[in-house]
Formats: C-alpha cells, sequence, structure tokens
C-alpha cells in the first residue's frame, strides 16, 4: 500500500504563541497601560506634581528613571498619572464618534431613500475635511477645555463609522430573521433594537478598536497645540508640547511622551487588527 | 501516451481516504470512470460526494489529508504531486464546474475575461484567437449574442447564463475530464433542464462527465454509471438502469422513493375527461384582488413585478403558487404577509381590509400570517440559540417568562425534534432541522395561514420529501391554510389543493392542482411541467424476467 500523506497541515496553540510575539507584546503593554490608568498612585514613584527647581534637567539616572523635567518633577510619575487623562480622552472621544455615527447610520440605513441622501450627504460634508482641522473648527467654535476636545475629537470621527453602520444596516434589514420578527408581530422599533443593531455593530465594535489609537492621537495632538488640559496636569500630549521648549537641553522630555503615545497606539492597533482578522475567519 | 494507458480507466480511485484535522469523511471509496462516460456521485449532503470530487483536482483545501491505494487521472498518479503539476490539470485536463455561478465568477471581472483565463494559461494562443475562442465557447454553450455577454459582469446575467458561462469556462481547454458539482441544484426546473441538456450534449462529444448530486431524478438522465454514497462510503454502484431501476441497497432504495416523491410524476396515459372542481365549503380565510406592485430597475425604469394578482386561500387548503425565478411570486407572498405594499388591489384577511388597518393594528393582525423562508440559516438572527429564537416567538404569543421553554420543547416534539436542540445555534444544524425550526418558530404564534416561500428548494432531496410530509400532516393537524410557493411543480403538486402559475408577474392559468398540472391549458405551464426531471418506473429484475 502506497499510502502519501499530501498536505500535513496542523498547528499547534503553542507554536500560535510563538508564531505571534508582537500581539502578546501588545496586550502586555495595554495591560501595564490599565494597570497605570487604575493605580497611578500606587505604581509612580514619587508625586507628579511635586516640583523640586534645585532638580530640574536631570537626565535619567538610577534615582529618576526617566529623568526630571523644567521644574524637577519626576518624568516617569508624570508619565503614569498622564495615561488617564491621555486614554480616557481617547476612550470618551472614540465613544462619542460610535455614539453618534452608530445612530446616524442606523437611522440614514433605515430610512426613506431621501433621508438617507440628506443625512449621507451631510457625512459627505463632515468627511471632506480633514480630522484636526474639523476638531480645531469645533473647538474654536466650543471654547477650549477638556470635554470640548473630547467632542471635537469624537464628532471628526463620526463619519467612519456612520457609514459602516449605514453599509451594514442596509444588508441586515432585509435578512430573513428581520422579517421574519416583523411577521411575528413585533414593534419595528424592538425589531432594530434586538436583531439589526446587534447584528450590524459588531465589524463596527472593531473599526472603533482600530480607531481608538487615531483618537489618542488626535487628543494628544490637540493637546499639543495647547487646546487640551491646563498646565501643571500630566497629559501626554501636553507634557510634549512644554518640553518642546527644551528640546535642545533635555531632549528625553519630549522622547518619553511620545514613545509612550506610540506604543499604547500601536498596541492598540495591533489587537484591534487581530480581532479583525479572527473575525473574518482568517487564521494566524 | 502509450496505448496501454488509454485502454485503462481515465479515472482510477481506489480506497480513497479524506480526513480532516484528524477527523476522516471519506472512508476508503473506489471509483472508476472510463474515458466517454458519466459517472454520477450521489448522496445527500455530508455524504463526502463533493469531498472525492475535489480530491481530483487537489482542491479538498485546507487541513485535509489525502491518503489512497490509488488515485490516478489517465494513467498518471495524482498522489504526492506538486501544486504546479495541480495547476497544469485544473483546467488544462479536467474542467471543473461548481453549484454557485455567481461566487465562482469573480464579480468584477467580465464574463469574457473569466472563459479567456484557463486559454491564457494552458494554451499558446494569441489575443485575437482567443477572443474568437472565447465567443465560439458561449456560442457553443447556448448563449445567445456571445459579442455582449462577453463584455458583461457576471451579476448582470442570469443564473442560468452564469452557469452556461462556468461550463464554457470549464470546457475552454476541451478537457478530458469534465467535473460537474451540483451543476443545477441554484437553478429553476426549465434553466435546469436546458443546463443538463447542455451537460448531455458536450457528453455526446465525447467527453468524459463526473457529476456530483444528491438528487437521483437530476442523473437519471445522464449517467452511465451511479454510485450511491453515504456517510463517506460507497453504499452502492452500477450501471444506471440498475441503479435507478433495481436498486439493491435500503439506502439507494429510500432516496429513489423520496425523489419519486418529490418530483412530479406525469400520467402516461392521457385523461380525457375535465377534472370537476370540487367545491369547498371551507370559509375564505385570505382573499387578494387585482395586486399590482413596480419596482424600480437598476435604470430607473418602473418594472411591473405583479399585475393584476387574484387568489383565494380557503381554511385547511393548499394554494401552490408556481413560476420561475422573476416571476413576482416572492412579491406576491411579501404582500400578503404584509411586508410589501401593493400599488393596486385589496388584501383581505379573515373578512378584514389589511391595507385599511392602521399600522398598529396589522401588527396584531399579522399573528395570524406566519412565514417560512427559503434560506434556512438566514432567517435566525445569529447569535441566538434555538430556544432564544422560539422564545421571541412565544414572547410575542404572549407566554410568560417561566413557560417558554416548557412550551419551545413542545414545539420542538411537533416538528419531531429532539429537545436536547434547544440550547444549539442554528448554525450547528443541517438545513433539514433549521427548516423544522423554523416552522416551528411559525406555528407558535397559531397561525392561521403560513406562507411558505420555496420552504425546501435549499434542500436534499430526501430531507424534502421528509419536510413535505411534516407540513402535510400539521396541516391537517391544525386544519392551517398554506401558500406554499416555488418553483418546483413536482413539490407543488405533492402539496396543493390549488395552483397558481405566475409568468412575469401575470397569472397565466389557475385550478385545482389535478386539472393545472394534469390537463394544462397554457403553454408555459406545459414548459414547466417537461421540465421537471424523469425517473423511469421502478421496475425490479423479475418484470423483465416474466416479459422475457
Amino acid at each position: 500500500m502506497t499510502a502519501t500523506v499530501l498536505t500535513p497541515v496542523t498547528l499547534s496553540s503553542h507554536s500560535r504563541w510563538l508564531a505571534r510575539p508582537g500581539l502578546y507584546l501588545a496586550w502586555a503593554i495595554l495591560g501595564v497601560l490599565l494597570l497605570a490608568v487604575i493605580f497611578p498612585g500606587w505604581l509612580a514613584p514619587t508625586d507628579p506634581l511635586a516640583a523640586d527647581a534645585r532638580l530640574a534637567y536631570h537626565p535619567p539616572s538610577s534615582a529618576f528613571w526617566l529623568g526630571t523635567d523644567e521644574n524637577g518633577r519626576d518624568v516617569l510619575s508624570r508619565l503614569i498619572h498622564g495615561a488617564r487623562p491621555s486614554l480616557l480622552i481617547g476612550l470618551a472621544a472614540t465613544l462619542v464618534g460610535l455614539g453618534l455615527g452608530t445612530l446616524l447610520g442606523l437611522l440614514a440605513g433605515l430610512a426613506p431613500a431621501w433621508l438617507d441622501n440628506l443625512l449621507m450627504r451631510g457625512v459627505d460634508v463632515l468627511l471632506a475635511f480633514p480630522d484636526l482641522l474639523l476638531a480645531l473648527v469645533i473647538i474654536t467654535l466650543f471654547g477650549q477645555g477638556t470635554s470640548n476636545l473630547i467632542l471635537a475629537v469624537g464628532i471628526a470621527s463620526v463619519p467612519r463609522y456612520a457609514r459602516l453602520v449605514r453599509a451594514q444596516t442596509l444588508t441586515i434589514r432585509h435578512a430573513g430573521f428581520v422579517e421574519a420578527a416583523l411577521t411575528l408581530g413585533r414593534r419595528p422599533l424592538a425589531v432594530v433594537l434586538g436583531h439589526v443593531l446587534p447584528n450590524a455593530v459588531q465589524p463596527v465594535l472593531i473599526l472603533a478598536c482600530i480607531g481608538l489609537g487615531g483618537s489618542i492621537t488626535a487628543a494628544a495632538a490637540l493637546s499639543f497645540l495647547g487646546f487640551g488640559a491646563p498646565p501643571p496636569a500630566a497629559e501626554w500630549g501636553a507634557m510634549m508640547a512644554v518640553a518642546r521648549n527644551f528640546m535642545a537641553n533635555a531632549p528625553w522630555l519630549m522622547a518619553w511622551p511620545a514613545l509612550a503615545i506610540t506604543l499604547t497606539v500601536i498596541s492598540i492597533t495591533v489587537i484591534g487588527r487581530d480581532w479583525l482578522r479572527r473575525s473574518e475567519g482568517r487564521r494566524a | 501516451m502509450n496505448s496501454f494507458e488509454k485502454k485503462g480507466p481515465l479515472v482510477d480511485i481506489r480506497d480513497l481516504r479524506v480526513s480532516f484535522n484528524g477527523v476522516p469523511v471519506v472512508h476508503g471509496v473506489s471509483l472508476q470512470l472510463h474515458a466517454g462516460q458519466c459517472l454520477a456521485l450521489v448522496g445527500e449532503s455530508g455524504s463526502g460526494k463533493s469531498v472525492t470530487a475535489r480530491s481530483l483536482v487537489g482542491l479538498t483545501g485546507q487541513g485535509a489529508q489525502v491518503q489512497a491505494q490509488r488515485l490516478a487521472f489517465a494513467g498518471r498518479d495524482l498522489l504526492g504531486v506538486d501544486e504546479a503539476t495541480w495547476q497544469r490539470l485544473r483546467g488544462g485536463h479536467i474542467g471543473f464546474v461548481m453549484q454557485d455561478a455567481l461566487g465562482s465568477l469573480d464579480p468584477l471581472r467580465r464574463v469574457g475575461a473569466e472563459i479567456e483565463e484557463p486559454l491564457l494559461l494552458h494554451t499558446g494562443l494569441g489575443a485575437e484567437q482567443r477572443r474568437l475562442r472565447v465567443l465560439e465557447l458561449l456560442r457553443q454553450v447556448g448563449v445567445p449574442e456571445p459579442e455582449v455577454r462577453a463584455r458583461q459582469y457576471p451579476w448582470q446575467l442570469s443564473g442560468g447564463l452564469r452557469q452556461r458561462a462556468l461550463i464554457a469556462s470549464a470546457i475552454a481547454c476541451q478537457p478530458r475530464l469534465l467535473i460537474a458539482d451540483e451543476p443545477t441544484t441554484a437553478l429553476d426546473a426549465t434553466v435546469q433542464a436546458q443546463i443538463l441538456e447542455l451537460l448531455e450534449q458536450l457528453r455526446e462529444r465525447d467527453n468524459s462527465l463526473l457529476m456530483v448530486s444528491h438528487d437521483l431524478a437530476v442523473v437519471a438522465r445522464l449517467a452511465d454509471w451511479v454510485a450511491v454514497m453515504r456517510g463517506g462510503a460507497v453504499v452502492e454502484q452500477g450501471s444506471a438502469e440498475q441503479i435507478l431501476q433495481d436498486p439493491q441497497d435500503p439506502y439507494t432504495q429510500r432516496l429513489l422513493s423520496a425523489a419519486r416523491a418529490v418530483h412530479f410524476q406525469r400520467p402516461v396515459g392521457p385523461a380525457l375527461a375535465l377534472v370537476e372542481n370540487a367545491v369547498s365549503e371551507q370559509p375564505v380565510l385570505l382573499e387578494a384582488r387585482g395586486l399590482g406592485k413596480s419596482f424600480k430597475g437598476p435604470d430607473g425604469q418602473l418594472r411591473e413585478v405583479l399585475k393584476d394578482v387574484s387568489l383565494t386561500l380557503r381554511a385547511g387548503q393548499t394554494l401552490g403558487v408556481v413560476g420561475e425565478s422573476g416571476s413576482g411570486k416572492s412579491t406576491l407572498g411579501r404582500i400578503l404577509l404584509g411586508l410589501e405594499r401593493p400599488e393596486h388591489g385589496s388584501v383581505q384577511f379573515d373578512g378584514e381590509d389589511w391595507l385599511g388597518l392602521s399600522g398598529e393594528q396589522q401588527r396584531l393582525a399579522r399573528q395570524g400570517i406566519q412565514v417560512v423562508f427559503q434560506d434556512p440559516l438566514a432567517s435566525f438572527d445569529p447569535r441566538f440559540t434555538v430556544l432564544r429564537v422560539l422564545s421571541e416567538a412565544l414572547a410575542q404569543a404572549g407566554v410568560p417568562r417561566g413557560l417558554r421553554r416548557t412550551e419551545a420543547a413542545r414545539l420542538l416534539e411537533r416538528v419531531q425534534l429532539p429537545t436536547a436542540l434547544l440550547d444549539r445555534r442554528p448554525l450547528e444544524l443541517s438545513g433539514g432541522q433549521r427548516q423544522r425550526i423554523a416552522i416551528a418558530r411559525a406555528l407558535a404564534m397559531k397561525p392561521r395561514v403560513l406562507v411558505l416561500d420555496e420552504p425546501v428548494s435549499a434542500l436534499d432531496v430526501s430531507v424534502q420529501a421528509r419536510i413535505l410530509a411534516l407540513l402535510a400532516e400539521l396541516k391537517a393537524e391544525l386544519n392551517l391554510a398554506c401558500l406554499f410557493i416555488s418553483h418546483d411543480l413536482g413539490v407543488v403538486e405533492q402539496v396543493s389543493d390549488q395552483v397558481l402559475v405566475m409568468q412575469g408577474g401575470r397569472v397565466v392559468e389557475q385550478g385545482s392542482a389535478a386539472q393545472v398540472l394534469r390537463q394544462p391549458r397554457h403553454a408555459y405551464t406545459r414548459a414547466l411541467l417537461d421540465a421537471v426531471p424523469h425517473l423511469p418506473p421502478a421496475q425490479p429484475r423479475w418484470v423483465s424476467r416474466i416479459a422475457v
């Protein structure tokens, strides 16, 4: 008997761990970040606001791991305490965009053609402006402050979510199970909330996860431009804005918050893309 | 190739075993196909017939392990062949036609380019020669206006034309073997008949054919040799006559009787007397008068889908609505369900004017009319378990939360399913089980009218027969009125008391089932009847012995 095995393809779960170290690194970074968000005081070595002019501009050393800033505050502590506002602004902005976008998309997908066209043309106008420019316009209109920053970044991301939700809704609204629920005699609103929304929202959540990184960057950029949290507060974008003045003699002041933002955004994006890949049924 | 090889079988499979990630799917299949012959592989879904056919072109898929004593095509061993050789073989020597023509054609490429691809890969023809060959191929498979069609995209063609285009690309390089995997399952009966005729013509030109199908009747007229598969093994094989007329294995006998039950058997002798319309005493439940509806087409022009359609449905009766796809029968069903509003005409349900009701009243009245859709998977929210699917309906019917589980279990018993399925998802169930659950959900509302929109056309023949039997039982038990929409006359004949034949949005013939199907008056009804696949009557061996 000449038995030949043609395609012996087997991947154990163990080799999958080794095949994708980046993904697990991303989860590890996210874990540390969450720790910093929840227990900043426990993780940080000193008070982020304790200034001491004698200790200003210390480069990284064994006492101050990441050095000190112009007021002699510990950069590591400020970074750890800065995680909460930086991430929360990004998260809140994403939620605002997600909520408004889902509502608009759902409405457009279920509405008669004229309303759908009206809403989508409005979204197209929003889409025509670069995100940051749009956010700047909104801040100029509503004034400065953290809540307006959240609103601005959130609204700038509405078009993406609205388009995706609308497309999903259009395919699902004629699905057999939606029509079956209608023939059962359920109220249209109950059918939308019970069947259309939950089924339309999954790809949108994936997009939101990937978009979270973008929102964090945008929020930091606006803080950097001086539209975010007012000075002594530790926030990564604001830290960079101040550090810009001391680039020549204390470059690490710029480097650490920049690195923190970059690592955060990359980690979240890597996790989001992995989620996307798995939802598409592709294997690692 | 030497003369010795020419005498051997074109396809030689001995003890083929395929497993997916260690789970065996095909256990020791042996088949031979000689040049110029047609071998039909018949079995229910999951019997391993497609995997067997696919192992001949190296497309068994990811994670598949193929083992065999011998797996040879034209004397050449296919075991352990590298990918480059497979690529030369596929399209060049073996053509493959798949079931889903829309899914198998690239939506972004013109049909001509799709057919040209094998020519580009396997022949040295120049661009102009290839173009001419594409047109010739399209003409050969019976596509009208090949110059126009070659420049169109797959979605611009009808299902039948798409399937023809797919066949054209499969035979482009004049392969020695053509594998057709369920080539007609997704098609209307008349189109199915045309495609089968085309395959028959191709076979006459000395092509060898490997047909894979779940329906014995479909392969009956084409096959020389039939192999019946079940659970990954061949249970019986033999010449077509032997299998169709005197099957030995009980499973083959069951498949055959299912096919007989589902496919309409035309009476042999002409019935002279007009069948009298039986006078029904049952009250009229649903009545539609002069329904009209038009949709805006992609070119912006209004297309009339329904023109002046009227019907009457009495309690306890089944009205069969027959027609090809695009004849407006589904739109009719949707209007009766209240999912679509007609532009003209009126619908009366239980003596009330349906269209005159307010939205809220319509919502409540709707519970009396329930529906079972064609696609048994799309009818369920993919996140829901069977219990949740049924609970949704039961909640609507006013069953308190605590009783829903027992009620749902009772519904499952009613459609002859084990109650253990309650916590499974429809995704994990077979097509027949899913359709039973759809019926159970409809029954939860205690409806008086059931609209069945192609309820069995996505199912295997043997499963079709069982679902139809269940429907007949339920109908008698609950005195249900059914509107049965189908393109398959055989199915409609089996369940209907009254039949309504639709073409292009109009009712062309209407009457009692016996009259319309035995003595059709309209040419279109006759064409539909002719398209139904035929099975030769059973003829056990002793009959021929007596005749001798």
